[in-house]
């Protein structure tokens, strides 16, 4: 296996300078908001209706060169045309063509997983009129590198028996199963998800909704669109920009005690940005 | 087992008490010190990169790893005990340093009272309104004994904050019913956040004593006695459960270890999980002989040492005694038996969650900084006429407002769970929240205690501890009145909405509270009831001291760090001025 398969997009530029902030403001802000407008994702709440399409985003395809692989298709457009972190942890700013796709490959699920993970997640965080959701922010990206790492595994909990499933919530989860376990248990009740229409799906999943897999499936929902981008999900910082969250910031000692009763929204920048990237993520370490 | 050449002391456990204790004794004496700590090594300059809500705050990357250790929990005797088998109620942590990297820096002192609180409770209200299931005592010391140790550890720290009381003269803008201080705080107070500035306006218009929060994480540069300088803090917002990223914050690796470091006598062994203090059965005075440990390889020593210090925060403290046989282990039954006795948590909820109309700007800010008043802390307010006992500050924190543990926090009047509802909520509400804390006294309690559990065991195949802990109406009733405090502050504040805190029911071991988990080896007058006496030394081994806040017979209503070392000052001068030159008992 030479090299790493991470990007199969020809015709995509590398582009430093345009963001996924950029983007949006470019796609659906230029009428109201000016390019100086700092506030972007209050700006990106204003837009009455945003263009985003709703239906499937993720095509499966398979690669003959990596049979043991399997890989999501990202349309490009559907994340806002830029992808910041690649799987090998180098840092690659793409801006695509619109009509053009991501490959990624997957760590743990199977193509179809990703697709039901996928389409669930943007069903807990959905993309709609107050701006982009789990779909574009990559949530299914950064759920699959969390099970394939330490914490999908259970690498640091206590795992001797004997086990009580059935114990009070105040004794935090006792089960046995893994994560990756509660996740395949709980896809393999969800088969075809993804081909239902929304209000089916909504359905499907007010069914399981009590479940520890909804629950967990949800609390990874929320960490896939607000962690750093360097864990796969929150692409573009768009869950940053959505809660008008700047990041990691070095100071704030200038404008702690200023900006009282209004909203100072600096503009995000990940870890990466800001610290240059040398910390490897937890979900890479064995 | 492989037997080390000797030496004159061994200290177990590398976080704020052992590393003072090797850093006092190291700079004061010639002894040669060995500081066992079974995490790994760390340097102050490596916390550039840890600015990651995930692997920090939700996947716990500096606390200890479960998998090899954990401890037991039940409510009761009645009840099962079951393994925490992933963090919850409180995050030990792991490495040198110890918990100490990653705290939240609040510095208060504890009231004059706390450490009397048996003899002045009943003194004002009369033995019989202490609780039915009660065993409060006295620490054996008192506020004006510990009073210049509490100055040390400020000074070393450089505590930012505003004295309240200098030598019984009320300052205002400070805690005016705090302990006399015998000095103003080294630095000033830290920057106000918005929120914090809204709860300090609402708490003078009702009439409290707000005043800023002091904290370790100082306002400005500081250079403290030994000649460590650290720099101010900026206000990035990441201290509880990070390591400061600009030293800011007052941790054992950026305040202690630069002169550990220039100490030729002092070495600190990392990957050393100590597993049993060695008694020398012998000698009829009951000395101990030295620890026995494991090495990252998994190799077996025996450290000899005329001196042990056990300083591996409260729980393992008290787990060691427990595998050591050293001490009577309590028994609940009967009331007889020492180790493990006194177990408390302190009560530390939001008490009210504010939601505003205005944008609060909550990414800025750090761990200390904020407002708090402490008119209903202790015995500050009469409580003839109340239904329960002690009580605790109010704060308004800039502190946890981080996105993925910060987002989800929504009115009651938000049903959704999830979809489109649920994620408006969430982008109308996140920067418009804030939480009104609570920090009040856990008393001390007869069916709370621990001991070893017969069925779970740790990595070595050694029996996991096992704690028995749950609330009482005390805390219940306290919790209660605070709630309704902080609900009507919050609507002085100006807040649209308010979600009152739902208050203490049955202990839940699952949910983040503090890591304020105290008792186990208690100090007190009496070696029929107590572990350590008041220099922290052991009552029937003499050679050996145990450090930290598993000696607090009661748990206050304030941080433990600031208290536990001025008592680790104070033991190392008994232990340089006195113990060296007479090795006996101190009390």
């Amino acid at each position: 296996m030479s090299g790493n398969p991470t990007y199969r997009a020809s015709g995509i530029k590398p582009s430093p300078q345009r963001g996924l902030q950029e983007h949006f403001r470019e796609k659906c802000c230029a009428l109201k908001h000016s390019s100086e407008c700092s506030d972007v994702p209050l700006a990106i709440r204003t837009i009455p209706r945003l263009e985003i399409p709703l239906a499937s985003n993720y095509v499966m395809i398979r690669s003959r060169k990596m049979r043991r692989r399997e890989f999501l298709t990202l349309s490009a457009a559907s994340i806002g045309g830029v992808l910041v972190y690649s799987l090998d942890g180098k840092v690659s700013r793409l801006s695509a063509e619109l009509e053009q796709s991501i490959r990624i490959p997957l760590r743990f699920f199977s193509q179809e997983e990703g697709l039901i993970v996928a389409a669930a997640a943007s069903r807990i965080f959905p993309s709609d009129e107050n701006g982009p959701g789990a779909r574009e922010a990559g949530v299914v990206v950064y759920i699959d590198r969390q099970l394939a790492g330490p914490w999908g595994r259970d690498r640091h909990r206590y795992t001797q028996e004997p086990f009580e499933e059935n114990a009070p919530a105040e004794f935090g989860y006792q089960g046995k199963a893994t994560p990756r376990e509660v996740y395949r248990t709980g896809l393999r009740n969800l088969k075809t998800f993804h081909q239902l229409d929304a209000a089916e799906q909504d359905a499907a999943l007010r069914q399981i909704e009590t479940s520890n897999f909804f629950s967990l499936l949800r609390r990874n929902t929320i960490e896939g669109m607000f962690s750093d981008p360097v864990h796969g999900g929150n692409m573009g910082m768009i869950g940053w920009q959505l809660i008008g969250f700047p990041g990691p910031r070095m100071s704030n000692f200038d404008d702690i005690e200023k900006h009282y009763g209004e909203a100072f929204r600096p503009k995000p920048a990940s870890l990466h940005d800001v610290t240059g990237g040398k910390g490897r993520p937890i979900e890479d370490e064995p | 087992m492989k037997t080390l050449p000797s030496v004159d002391v061994v200290i177990v456990g590398g976080g704020w008490t052992g590393l003072l204790m090797a850093k006092e004794l190291g700079s004061r004496t010639a002894l040669s010190i060995v500081v066992l700590e079974r995490g790994g090594p760390r340097k102050s300059d490596e916390y550039a990169n840890d600015m990651d809500e995930l692997d920090y705050s939700i996947r716990f990357r500096m606390m200890q790893d479960l998998s090899l250790e954990t401890v037991t929990f039940r409510h009761s005797a009645a009840e099962r005990a079951l393994p925490l088998r992933q963090h919850g109620s409180f995050l030990p942590g792991t490495g040198v340093g110890g918990a100490g990297e990653h705290w939240s820096a609040l510095s208060p002192r504890y009231l004059p009272d706390c450490f009397e609180l048996y003899s002045r409770t009943i003194e004002k209200y009369g033995a019989a309104r202490l609780p039915e299931d009660h065993c409060i005592q006295d620490w054996g010391i008192t506020y004006a004994e510990l009073e210049p140790h509490y100055k040390r550890a400020e000074l070393l720290l450089g505590v930012s904050g505003k004295a309240g009381n200098i030598r019984g003269t009320q300052i205002e803008g400070g805690n005016i019913f705090e302990g006399w201080r015998s000095s103003e705080y080294p630095t000033p107070p830290t920057k106000v956040p918005y929120f914090s500035e809204l709860f300090r306006q609402a708490a003078n218009s009702v009439g409290y004593h707000p005043y800023p929060i002091p904290g370790a994480t100082i306002s400005q540069p500081y250079t403290n006695p030994d000649g460590v300088t650290r720099p101010g803090c900026t206000y990035c917002g990441f201290c509880e459960t990070y390591g400061c990223m600009i030293g800011a914050k007052a941790q054992p690796t950026n305040t202690l270890l630069p002169l550990i470091a220039k100490r030729k006598n002092v070495s600190i062994r990392t990957g050393a999980t100590v597993r049993r203090i060695v008694q020398d059965t012998s000698r009829k005075n009951g000395k101990a002989r030295g620890v026995s440990y494991v090495d990252a390889t998994g190799q077996e020593f025996f450290q000899p040492a005329e001196l042990i210090f056990l300083a591996s925060w409260t729980l393992n403290n008290t787990r060691l005694l427990f595998l050591s046989s050293i001490g009577e282990p309590y028994d609940p039954a009967t009331g007889r038996g020492t180790v493990g006795r006194n177990l408390t948590h302190q009560v530390f909820i939001s008490a009210a969650t504010a939601f505003f109309e205005k944008p609060l700007n909550r990414f800025m800010g750090s761990g200390a900084s904020g407002i708090m008043f402490n008119d209903f802390d202790g015995d500050v307010f009469d409580h003839s006429e109340l239904p329960f006992l002690r009580g605790g500050p109010l704060l308004g924190r800039s502190a946890r407002s981080l996105p993925v543990g910060g987002c989800d926090v929504l009115p009651k009047s938000v049903q959704a769970k999830w979809g489109s509802e649920w994620k408006k909520a969430m982008l109308d509400y996140y920067d418009r929240t804030g939480h009104i804390g609570f920090i009040g006294d856990h008393l001390a309690y007869k069916g709370n205690y621990m001991d070893l559990d017969a069925t779970y065991k740790d990595q070595f195949g050694d029996p996991l501890l096992r704690l028995t802990l749950d609330w009482r109406d005390n805390e219940r009733k306290m919790a209660e009145f605070a709630i309704q405090k902080a609900v009507e502050l919050a609507h002085a504040m100006g807040a649209m909405e308010v979600s009152p805190s739902s208050g203490l029911k049955s202990y839940d071991a699952s949910r983040y509270q503090s890591t304020h988990i105290q008792g186990g080896a208690i100090m007190g007058v009496s070696s029929e009831r107590s572990v350590v006496n008041p220099f922290l030394q052991h009552w029937q081994i003499q050679n050996l001291f145990v450090l930290g806040a598993s000696s607090f017979p009661q748990n206050a209503s304030a941080g433990p760090t600031l208290t536990l070392l001025a008592q680790t000052y104070r033991t190392a001068d008994a232990v340089v001025e006195r113990y060296l030159k007479n090795p006996s008992a101190l009390a």
